[in-house]
């Protein structure tokens, strides 16, 4: 089976000033999505590269080095009627909807032109076609068509903004951290739809977060970011339960859990570090190792390379041996 | 009340003026009613707008218009003397409550440093205030004692990474000794490595001290890895409030069930559902409980009447009809 998507060794370079300092947001990362419904998570904290990654899907960033294919194309290098194509299959919904609109437009006219000019409805049927889409976020034209971003909550609003994503009838929706402005018993809803229309109709997300707690219960595979690359990556049940590099393991007890019991270990004492962060972007070796426990020679000098174990991608000296 | 109690809440009811002259206002508390032991961790849980910010900021005394109290009292006790936070004056605040009795430790904390000063004048200028004297080493000492170096006290707060912003600002409020930190979302902004190791920072400090930290955050599962006892607000009403462990085992409430109940957890992928709805707009919030649009047991009486403070066990008081005894 085909990939949907394939990235190739892709890397981004930011620069600040005009000879100054330039670091890879995004540090040669490889992953693929195959060619049936899933969610895959990019998880990572901030400064991980996580956003960065999607935007170079997305096509606004172009990476200096590999490539994105989407449906054996590099979207990159799209001409013409491709370019309209890309847009109809790909969509995106962003971290703040109140962002994302145009405070002093109406929403509806969003929604009709997104409607009319890249899913090519006609004018005639637009508003209906409109109102069905909205119904499957649990809202509907009558609810919306006269109001302004301002009018709506901040749930009903990235409700919206997912109805707007949906009118292309998209194959790819990328999320970034679609909830992390939501209230917790809210941030639900939004993922159980994306759950749905996964089954629905067959959407595949990218779902991007640095909540792994939500992660774990929608997707199907993740990759964890830190510092610009690609950590560990592999079936969600696997990497968010036996975690296999040590910043995944250190993430992962340190989420604090809604069960008290979870409490005495989660209190053993951690060491904070005052490493600059800027510093790890371009240490020579593996970025993780000035806050790793396990942190040898070898770590500081040389980059760590993939290591395959089972189905899942590790990039840690440590499984160096233990080759399957 | 009892000894060990620090603060004391009665019927506090606190709302941001819009409109003066045709009385429009934001309810954001609304006859809140909770008492607060020494020598324990009290978590603030709610949602965004619930009003918890608004009453840590009337529990720490820091009331401007267009905040105003309308009605209530909160009582802090200081050992020596009781003081009542909302009748002093700005200026006895300051001069006798704040940093020595009660300290804050507000959201984005690490964005509060003044910029133009270095980390050691912020001390400074707290110890000039509120202390007896003056003395570098020992607030190097106590830099020291929660991981940082010496040399930060030299620096300039951008010199600093945010985490360690956060860890000044927490040392700030902690110098002193208070009886009382209230520390209101200290760590939304950052990931949750750190996250952990400033809420570790925060309760060791509490045990050695023996005081009273009051946590307000969102976040359930900060509250279940660090509070001794959770007060839920919804709308401006405290709902439920209980010993946290007894309360994450059998949420009362059918907003606590809600809002327990919609977390996922690692390792457990069975369907979670959240509440419908969304929190009702405080400059008119509906008659009744405030909660009855979201309920799913809602009756007629919740639409009519507010419910009254329900004393179910020993520390465990919720507000709901569903458990009025009849």
């Amino acid at each position: 089976m085909g990939n949907l998507l394939e990235l190739k060794n892709v890397t981004k370079i930011f620069r600040y000033g005009l000879f100054g300092f330039s670091f890879k947001a995004v540090d040669n990362a490889s992953l693929s999505l195959e060619d049936k419904p899933l969610i895959f998570t990019i998880a990572g904290e901030s400064g991980s590269g996580k956003t960065t990654l999607a935007r170079i899907i997305l096509g606004f960033h172009t990476p200096e080095y590999g490539e994105v294919l989407y449906k054996g194309k590099n979207i990159h290098k799209l001409h013409g009627a491709e370019v309209k194509w890309f847009r109809r299959e790909v969509q995106a919904v962003f971290q703040d909807p109140y962002a994302s609109f145009n405070p002093l437009k109406k929403v509806y006219n969003y929604l009709r032109e997104t409607a009319i000019n890249i899913a090519g409805i006609d004018k005639e049927s637009v508003d209906s076609y409109i109102d069905e889409v909205l119904k499957a976020v649990g809202l509907s034209l009558d609810k919306v068509v006269n109001k302004y971003p301002h009018e709506f909550s901040g749930g009903e609003l990235q409700r919206v903004a997912i109805a707007r994503a949906l009118l292309t009838k998209p194959r790819l929706i990328i999320a970034d951290e679609p909830v992390s402005m939501l209230d917790a018993s809210l941030r639900i809803n939004i993922v159980n739809m994306f759950k749905d229309f996964k089954e629905k109709y067959s959407i595949s997300f990218i779902y991007i977060t640095h909540d792994l707690s939500t992660a774990y219960y929608i997707s199907d595979s993740i990759a964890i970011m830190y510092r610009g690359s690609i950590i560990e990556y592999g079936p969600v049940d696997k990497v968010l339960t036996e975690p296999l590099h040590p910043y995944t393991q250190t993430l992962v007890e340190s989420i604090p859990t809604p069960n008290p019991k979870a409490r005495i270990k989660w209190l053993e004492t951690i060491k904070l570090s005052g490493i600059i962060e800027e510093k790890e972007f371009i240490a020579r070796g593996c970025k993780y190792a000035s806050r790793c426990p396990y942190a040898s020679k070898k770590c500081f000098e040389e980059p760590p390379q993939d290591i395959t174990i089972g189905n899942r991608i590790v990039k840690c000296w440590l499984y160096s041996n233990q080759k399957t | 009340m009892f000894e060990d109690v620090v603060i004391n809440v009665e019927d506090l009811d606190a709302v941001y003026d819009i409109d003066i002259e045709r009385n429009v206002y934001v309810h954001a508390v609304d006859g809140v009613n909770l008492w607060i032991r020494k020598g324990e961790v009290l978590g603030i849980a709610g949602e965004s707008g619930c009003g918890k910010s608004t009453l840590a900021r009337v529990l720490y005394g820091f009331i401007n218009p267009p905040l105003r109290v309308r009605r209530g009292s909160v009582v802090i006790n200081a050992g020596d003397r009781k003081y009542d936070v909302v009748s002093m004056s700005l200026e006895e605040r300051r001069a006798r409550l704040w940093w020595k009795v009660i300290s804050y430790i507000p959201q984005n904390a690490m964005n509060v440093l003044n910029p133009v000063e270095r980390i050691r004048d912020h001390f400074v200028e707290v110890l000039k205030y509120h202390a007896s004297s003056v003395d570098i080493d020992k607030v190097a000492g106590f830099i020291e004692g929660i991981g940082l170096k010496r040399e930060v006290l030299n620096a300039y707060p951008h010199q600093l990474s945010g985490g360690m912003r956060q860890r000044i600002v927490i040392a700030l409020a902690l110098m002193l000794n208070p009886r009382i930190v209230i520390a209101d979302e200290p760590t939304t902004a950052v990931d949750v490595v750190l996250q952990r190791g400033i809420l570790q920072l925060l309760v060791e400090s509490q045990k050695r001290l023996n005081n009273t930290l009051i946590v307000i955050t969102h976040d359930m599962g900060v509250h279940a890895m660090i509070t001794h006892r959770v007060a839920v607000m919804y709308a401006g009403n405290i709902v439920e409030v209980g010993e946290t462990t007894t309360m994450f085992e059998n949420p009362l409430h059918p907003y606590t069930q809600g809002l327990i109940n919609s977390l996922p957890r690692i390792g457990d992928k069975s369907t979670r559902v959240g509440l419908a709805g969304s929190p009702p707009d405080l400059r008119n919030p509906p008659p009744g409980c405030r909660f009855h649009p979201r309920c799913p047991y809602a009756m007629d009486i919740c639409r009519k009447e507010k419910p009254s403070i329900n004393i179910v066990d020993k520390d465990r008081i919720v507000s709901c009809w569903l458990y009025k005894k009849r």
